[in-house]
């Protein structure tokens, strides 16, 4: 009872809890005119926002590209001068680092190019230079699983292989399909080499008793060294003999049953 | 629903007064009687509501025409799921609390130490006319969740469907925040409550 009392007397005196003054309606109208006048006329940079699927789908992107970086850095050093002379298709063997410091195994010959190169030349000596890395790395691990003599390391770095390949030869078939006449593109000569490179190092470091998967690893050194040779001449004879060699060794349904489900090319370390 | 009234336009119409939807309708198609139709119909609320959120006239003022800019610029996106009255009220509840919110911030940073009210040391018997401060004071101190509730309910008379609608709460929330709400002013209040019985 004590408490509604005092729950009326509450509710009156509240009744002059900032109580509202008179309206100023027309000012206030006058006032949402110009407002709604003024947004209308806004800069069209200012007034059209990005979509929220456009600034999520940026953001998402951000993060990639973030990790993408950290990954690629925490990779280890850039391959040295040396390094990228010896990984040149012209000499595909990888050849161990010297300890000797880079400038001074750079010829004169090669630093006088340098010195004269243009920026093509140069866009080309990076694009080696990172080819050289990628083979420079495969090679590292080809070789860290044979100093552990880890076959569960060997197989992982095959079955990453592997998966890579399948996605360079399914890509190459599906533009090939599409687009006969043209030539490939030039992504995929520099791929299937380094494939082919790859390829190479894991049937000279095998470190398993797999005979289904050397046999794998053979017949991908075919078709990838047919692949790059159509890839560089582009002769028809070449594209049916990889055709050929693929049909005739199943290789993409091998690839495909020795990849596990779920591993993706990326998904390796 | 609060019906507008504005001049017929169309033929075959009865009446002058029309529904949110035909109101909405018109102001989309750009009809300027209707749109000053809609504001009249609604701006006292909204003012009051504002006014009684704020506390200060241009406060209040502010935030109903900012109310008013945004539902013109978004009278499409009203689906007639709840009246306009609440729609608006959303707004404008959305509004001032998110103004006061900005306007707290700033004056918590630059009041001068000095002007800050001395409170008193001791509680003394408060003359009757002093509740009403002391109501006022305590109603400004309830929680941001707590005072929109009570001074919705107790103070603007809406009703608990209304305030759930447009604070976007159940209905027992309301009931419950407004139960707190009570409560706290009624400890505020406590040496009141004597007189108040007798």
């Amino acid at each position: 009872m004590m408490d509604d009392n005092f729950d009326d007397l509450l509710r009156d005196a509240a009744q002059t809890y900032n109580q509202p003054p008179e309206i100023p309606r027309e000012a206030m109208w006058a006032a949402i005119e110009r407002g709604r006048a003024e947004r209308a006329v806004l800069p069209i940079a200012t007034a059209r926002r990005a979509p929220r699927w456009l600034t999520a789908a940026a953001g998402v992107a951000a993060v990639l590209l973030v990790g993408f970086a950290i990954g690629r850095m925490s990779r280890g050093p850039v391959a040295s001068p040396a390094t990228v002379a010896s990984a040149t298709p012209d000499a595909p063997r990888a050849v161990p680092l010297s300890s000797s410091p880079a400038p001074t195994s750079v010829t004169p010959e090669s630093s006088t190019r340098e010195v004269e190169a243009t920026p093509s030349a140069r866009r080309l000596a990076s694009i080696r230079e990172s080819r050289a890395a990628g083979l420079r790395l495969r090679t590292d691990r080809a070789n860290s699983a044979e100093q552990l003599g880890d076959q569960a390391s060997y197989r992982m770095a095959v079955v990453e292989h592997l998966a890579r390949t399948e996605v360079m030869l399914a890509g190459f078939r599906s533009q090939v399909r599409s687009n006969a006449d043209a030539r490939v593109d030039a992504q995929f000569a520099s791929l299937s080499r380094d494939l082919l490179a790859t390829t190479r190092l894991l049937l000279a470091t095998r470190r398993g008793d797999d005979p289904a998967i050397t046999r794998l690893l053979q017949d991908l050194e075919l078709v990838l060294m047919q692949l790059s040779q159509y890839a560089t001449d582009g002769r028809r004879s070449d594209l049916d003999a990889i055709e050929q060699s693929m049909e005739k060794h199943n290789v993409m349904p091998k690839l495909r049953s020795t990849i596990p489900a779920g591993f993706s090319s990326t998904s390796g370390t | 629903m609060c019906n507008a009234r504005l001049p017929q336009h169309g033929i075959g119409e009865s009446s002058n007064v029309v529904t949110d939807q035909q109101l909405v309708a018109r102001c989309i198609a750009g009809d300027r009687l209707a749109e000053r139709a809609l504001y009249d119909a609604h701006v006292e609320r909204v003012y009051r509501l504002a006014y009684r959120l704020a506390g200060d006239a241009d406060l209040a003022q502010d935030f109903t025409q900012e109310t008013f800019i945004r539902a013109f610029d978004r009278l499409g996106q009203y689906r007639g799921d709840a009246s306009l009255a609440t729609w608006l009220h959303t707004i404008a509840t959305s509004v001032s609390l998110n103004g006061m919110r900005s306007v707290t911030r700033l004056r918590t940073r630059s009041t001068p130490i000095d002007d800050v009210p001395e409170l008193p040391a001791t509680t003394v018997r408060a003359a009757p006319h002093d509740l009403r401060e002391r109501l006022h004071a305590s109603i400004d101190a309830l929680s941001v969740k707590l005072r929109p509730v009570f001074v919705m309910h107790d103070v603007e008379g809406f009703t608990h469907e209304e305030i759930g609608n447009t604070l976007g709460i159940p209905v027992g929330t309301s009931k419950a925040r407004l139960f707190d709400a009570r409560a706290k002013l009624r400890a505020a209040l406590a040496m009141f409550a004597g007189d108040a019985t007798t």
